[in-house]
């Protein structure tokens, strides 16, 4: 009996190190990393604020998140700093976004402050990375539309963008460390920026290029959605194309695209290196301007137009990416995967090669159906 | 003290299946990707080769006398002192090796879930668990392990399954960019931990009707290939889903299962998880428990083994406690040295002796 | 340390009469209840006779019985009346002369004692030293058969057992029409001498499970037997195991379903519950109503009911060792929401869902002891004053609320009582196992709990058969219920090796 008593004794003794209420807890939604002046890192993190709830109505226009910066050397550091502001613990398994602002990406490894979110266990893979216009502290004065908070309206901006319009995607802490530790070291990260200079709403257009941590370069909406497509994770959205005769060639027409595949093979020979592009979109009719569409002729030459549009399109981007040896399309990669020597012995000069090599680009258009209307503009003029 | 009575042959082989899942899932495939990269599998296909040609023998010598294990073999050809001398560095070995399984939990709490929590209450509680088991009896742990490791074997199933989304199958080329030398360098590792246990499991195969000697031969095999599939499995899934991170993520299984995020619901399951890593490692503690109790009980003629639990609980306890100044330490003791000697000390008995009742069976 | 109750009392019966009436006076003394009707008979009414019974126990309109069987041996054997004599008598008897009312031969004094408690008549004579017992005459006051109420279903026999060993008995009989089922009667208890029966299925039943069943209820006769849980205790394996290892009946059909498996049943004079043994983990959530209804409703109920065993287990401990050590398992809209509720409220999750357990328990045990005119009072007592009352006050979260309330409702969804409330009692261990170490707690202490349900044994047989060791035949009835020609089929091959 007495033996009972000493152990249950001394389990109660000891505590329980790890046991915190919830309540203790600040969780992070979001933090962002910006550059000081002195060289150090400026931490801003946005901490979820529980309603009060007295009674079981909620209170009044209380928000739902407070706003904490700290500053420190390391990410670690200003993170550890929290509580000294806040007054809980952070609590970093339900972080939402992270937000690094554009001087910062440009001028430091973004590896650096990533590691901490690698290593840490509370901390996970699936919080989205973005990448800002100006300073990304500046974010955290806005507030959300429908959300509870911004870093909420962040992840889910990004998410229906990638899916509904191509226009952006979502990039995950796992991507980038994917990407960056792959052999083509180049990433895109969303990229976002205020809607006018002064309001106080996101907005994500395009994409930044960071390329072994840095960010060199950045691509808007329009040459982000063809890049998309090239690299096969075009999820869903429209596209523009204008009008196929000469006069009206200011007006746009639009398909939905319902699938799109792309086929991109690289051919490796000793010297040179040479890309087969082949693209299929599978698209509805959205909107008709100046085309009727009632024939089987006819609807073969509107794809032809359409794929035409998108190839022209398409190939600008691609030689600009060319210009600036940028392997957005991870062809590294696939070279790395179907004959390791060869690419052990070009990788030296593999920004140069990819500038010279050809690029063979073929698109296919496939208009499904017209919609629910018939193949001419339904209120004519 | 108990009479231990035989148990089925197919709770022998859930048994076997659970000691070698055990610890494996906690840590595989992370050192054998370092160590391999893309061919980690082939590495898999080689140890589990190894493994079935030391299963081969092990079962050769069971035939001939199912009563005894190897060591009882050496005992009835050579006399007991040479079985002493065997048997104490076995004993040993199997001191170590609980205590390295012990290390490994306490180590994945507090690095994963429960940072503050000190390591000797992870410790304390699994080998508390685990002599309370032994305690009980072997038929309680053949019985209760079935389910367990049913429990084990669905869940790390409908993680890998729920995985499908993020597997890019192009992570898995090129297979050998570095030769065949990696590949060796995984192989040594994967066999240290788990296969090389096949020869300290054996000492258990006594225990099981006498008659089913055949079933169990059949179904030990197949327990074996099956293991050696589930590993390959979870390697392959591993590459493929992180793709060049995956040498770098410790504890693959469990962050693989914290990428599950279905329509926001069915996420953080890794929960799971960790519960089976826990419950595998229990398992495995139990078994080398037992099986360090029964010999340590025949190389001092004991005839009630049962007071031997709680003196090596305690002496495991400590061990694990102050064996190792910090993990790097751990991690070379287990991928480096422990491979080595454990063949030193058990592998290469097991092989004379089956090379000795060859000779004397042709006589 | 009872008081044993010491007998003195001569073993035979004398021949004189007196001398036995004294005897049964000096016996049941201050026993208000008993009568002694000393009587007459035959030529000039000059041989004497004295009846004894219990009048709280005997019908009291056919009291003297001699009064038929003289009438039948006046008019078969002898001449009129008053020509009868003791020797007459003596031979009708003991040669089993046939009567109207049938009377047994009672050889000595004790079983004279023993014949007059259990509310037969009996029949002293002047110069026998042996006396007659009537045993019709037993009458008390019973209840009618009506659905038992703990047990009721939908779809089924509404008759439940009553307090009577024969009627029960007669009710088994009635439905399993079978020379095999076999019926062992005997008295047991020291002082209160109740009479207690046990059937089985001759062929059915595990030879060695019978033996051993046998072998443990010889234990039964010291103690005092007033129900069947006083059986339960001496026969048990583990007594201080918080999990039921046999289980209980009001029913006849489920009692039958259970001999039709090889199980023993025992029956105790006074209650109507009967007691199944051995009873294993898995049939305390089988219901007879199950083979009631269709197939695949069935399954989906039994179903439902092994995760209110999970539920009622665990939840309280998942949700303390989720909000107190692992937030980062909770998805994420879910941790809002809990969030808004806790914030503010003065005790930490364990205290909380402590003490809401405390309540909800005192509100069931009040429940139970309540007469129903109050009983609903106290359900609107409990939500207000618990419910809505502690949740303005901000006392309680409406999260911890609904989990308590959840817990006790899925622990009432549990068909047998015994298990529900080993559960409940199972909960707490965890509860604290939980909000020391978390997660790990929690694990471990199933791990311990599994332990102790398959090193239990039920009368020498493994608890958690059928799941191992492993018999897949029965399986089928465990989580699913198969149709009956699968469980009616082949018959069960039984397993030889104990394991």
């Amino acid at each position: 009996m007495k033996r009972w008593l000493t152990i249950a004794i001394l389990l109660f003794l000891t505590g329980c190190w790890s046991s915190k209420e919830l309540v203790e807890y600040g969780f992070v939604m979001g933090i962002s990393i910006d550059q000081t002046e002195n060289e150090e890192i400026e931490f801003h993190a946005q901490i979820y604020s529980p309603a009060e709830t007295i009674g079981g109505t909620s209170g009044g226009e209380t928000p739902f998140y407070t706003n904490i910066n700290s500053k420190g050397k390391s990410v670690f550091d200003s993170a550890r700093n929290i509580p000294v502001y806040l007054g809980r613990k952070a609590q970093w398994s339900h972080m939402r976004v992270v937000l690094i602002g554009e001087d910062f990406a440009k001028k430091h490894n973004i590896g650096d402050v990533l590691e901490f979110f690698y290593r840490d266990h509370e901390t996970r893979l699936m919080s989205y990375v973005l990448i800002t216009n100006r300073k990304a502290a500046d974010y955290w004065e806005m507030k959300p539309f429908i959300e509870r908070t911004i870093s909420q309206e962040l992840r889910t901006i990004l998410d229906s963008s990638a899916n509904f319009t191509g226009k952006s995607k979502k990039s995950m802490l796992l991507n980038v460390a994917m990407d960056l530790k792959s052999k083509s070291k180049t990433t895109l990260i969303p990229y976002i920026k205020k809607t006018d200079n002064d309001s106080l709403a996101p907005v994500a257009n395009g994409a930044a290029v960071v390329q072994e941590g840095k960010m060199v370069d950045y691509l808007d909406a329009a040459d982000f959605e063809k890049i998309i497509m090239l690299k096969n994770e075009y999820k869903g959205g429209i596209i523009n194309f204008p009008c196929m005769d000469k006069e009206n060639d200011k007006l746009q027409e639009t398909i939905e695209v319902a699938a799109l595949e792309t086929n991109l093979s690289p051919q490796f020979n000793q010297e040179s290196l040479s890309i087969d592009i082949t693209t299929k979109i599978d698209g509805f009719l959205g909107e008709l301007q100046c085309s009727t569409v009632t024939t089987a002729d006819e609807v073969e030459k509107l794809e032809k137009h359409i794929a035409k549009n998108i190839q022209d399109d398409m190939n600008q981007v691609i030689h600009y990416l060319q210009e600036n040896e940028l392997d957005v399309l991870g062809i590294a990669d696939k070279l790395y995967q179907q004959k390791p020597q060869l690419w052990k012995k070009h990788e030296a000069e593999w920004g140069k090669m990819l500038a010279e090599s050809e690029v063979d680009l073929e698109v296919e258009v496939k208009v499904e159906s017209t919609g629910m209307a018939g193949g001419e503009k339904v209120v004519e003029e | 003290m108990k009479k231990i009575e035989p148990i089925t042959s197919g709770q022998m082989a859930s048994l076997f299946f659970a000691f070698l899942l055990g610890s494996a899932i906690i840590n595989i495939p992370q050192p054998l990707i370092e160590a391999a990269k893309n061919g980690a599998w082939i590495s898999v296909i080689l140890a589990n080769g190894c493994g079935l040609v030391l299963l081969t023998c092990i079962f050769y010598v069971y035939h001939k006398n199912p009563e005894l294990n190897f060591i009882g073999h050496i005992q009835q050809k050579f006399g007991k002192w040479l079985m002493i001398i065997i048997g104490v560095p076995i004993v040993l070995q199997l001191f170590l090796m609980l205590s390295y399984i012990i290390i490994d939990i306490g180590g994945f709490f507090t690095n994963s879930m429960m940072r503050q929590t000190p390591s000797y209450m992870f410790h304390f509680f699994i080998l508390l668990v685990s002599a309370l088991t032994v305690r009980s009896g072997f038929e309680v742990m053949a019985r209760m392990f079935v389910l367990l490791l049913c429990y084990l074997l669905f869940f790390s199933i409908i993680v890998i399954i729920l995985t499908v989304p993020f597997f890019h199958v192009d992570f898995l080329l090129p297979v050998l960019p570095d030769g065949i030398k990696p590949v060796l360098h995984g192989a040594y590792r994967n066999f240290g931990f788990p296969y090389i246990e096949i020869t300290l499991f054996s000492l258990l195969l006594p225990f099981v009707h006498k008659n089913e000697g055949k079933t169990l031969q059949k179904k030990m095999f197949s327990v074996l290939i099956i293991h050696g599939l589930l590993l390959i499995i979870a390697v392959v899934c591993t590459i493929m889903a992180f793709g060049p991170l995956a040498s770098h993520l410790k504890y693959s299984l469990f962050q693989l299962a914290r990428l599950i995020n279905i329509r926001e619901i069915v996420t953080r399951v890794e929960s799971f998880i960790g519960i089976a890593l826990v419950v595998g490692s229990y398992m495995k503690a139990t078994i080398s428990l037992f099986i360090l109790k029964e010999l340590l009980g025949s190389v001092f003629q004991l005839k009630n083994k049962d007071i031997l639990i709680f003196p090596i609980t305690l002496i495991s306890l400590l061990l694990s406690l102050t064996m190792f100044t910090n993990e790097l330490e751990f991690v070379e003791a287990v991928q480096v040295v422990y491979p080595l000697y454990t063949t030193v000390i058990v592998v290469l008995p097991l092989l004379f002796i089956t090379i000795v009742t060859l000779i004397k069976g042709r006589e | 340390m009872r008081r044993q109750i010491v007998r003195n009392q001569p073993d035979v019966i004398s021949l004189d009469i007196t001398e036995n009436q004294k005897q049964i006076d000096k016996q049941f003394t201050n026993c208000s209840d008993l009568k002694l009707f000393p009587w007459q008979y035959g030529p000039k009414l000059k041989h004497k006779a004295f009846s004894v019974f219990f009048h709280t126990m005997v019908q009291q309109k056919e009291l003297n019985y001699m009064k038929e069987s003289m009438q039948d041996l006046v008019t078969h054997e002898v001449g009129p009346a008053e020509e009868v004599n003791l020797e007459d008598v003596i031979r009708f008897f003991s040669k089993n002369g046939i009567s109207s009312q049938n009377a047994k031969i009672v050889k000595s004094f004790d079983e004279a004692i023993s014949n007059v408690l259990s509310g037969n008549v009996v029949i002293f004579f002047h110069g026998w030293d042996q006396a007659l017992s009537y045993s019709q005459a037993k009458q008390v006051n019973v209840r009618e058969v009506t659905e038992p109420t703990g047990e009721s279903v939908v779809k089924g026999p509404h008759e439940g057992t009553v307090e009577q060993l024969d009627r029960n008995i007669g009710l088994l009989r009635t439905r399993l029409q079978n020379s095999h089922f076999k019926m062992e009667q005997f008295k047991a208890g020291g002082t209160t001498q109740t009479d207690i029966a046990y059937g089985y299925l001759d062929g059915v039943v595990d030879e060695g499970t019978l033996a051993e069943f046998k072998q443990r209820i010889k234990r039964a006769k010291k103690g005092d037997i007033l129900e069947t849980n006083y059986i339960e205790e001496v026969i048990e394996d583990n007594n201080y195991s918080p999990l039921p290892q046999h289980r209980y009946t009001e029913r006849p059909d489920t009692a039958i379903a259970a001999l039709l498996e090889g199980k023993i049943v025992v029956l105790v004079q006074g209650t109507g519950t009967i007691l199944i043994c051995p009873g294993l983990l898995t049939e305390f959530f089988q219901v007879s109503e199950d083979y009631y209804h269709r197939v695949i409703f069935s399954s989906f109920i039994r179903l439902i009911r092994i995760v209110a065993f999970f539920l009622a287990l665990t939840l309280p401990s998942i949700f303390i060792a989720l909000t107190t050590f692992h937030p980062e398992l909770i998805p994420t809209n879910l941790l809002m929401a809990i969030l808004d509720t806790r914030e503010g409220i003065p005790f930490p999750a364990f205290v909380e869902i402590a003490i809401m357990i405390f309540f909800f328990e005192l509100l069931r045990e009040a429940g139970i002891r309540l007469p129903k005119t109050i009983g609903s009072a106290v359900s609107i007592v409990g939500a207000l004053i618990i419910g809505e009352a502690a949740i303005n006050a901000n006392i309680a979260s409406p999260a911890v609320v609904i989990l308590v309330a959840l817990t006790g409702i899925a622990s009432f969804a549990i068909p047998q009582y015994s298990i529900a409330i080993s559960i409940r009692l199972m909960q707490i261990p965890l509860m604290i196992l939980s909000a020391i170490l978390g997660g790990f707690g929690i694990m471990i202490g199933y791990i311990l709990i599994m332990i102790h349900i398959t090193s239990l044994r039920s009368l020498g047989q493994p608890y958690f058969s059928p799941l191992t060791p492993f018999r897949p035949r029965q399986i089928l009835d465990v989580f699913i219920r198969a149709p009956l020609k699968i469980l009616q089929d082949s018959p069960r091959k039984r397993d030889k090796r104990n394991i």
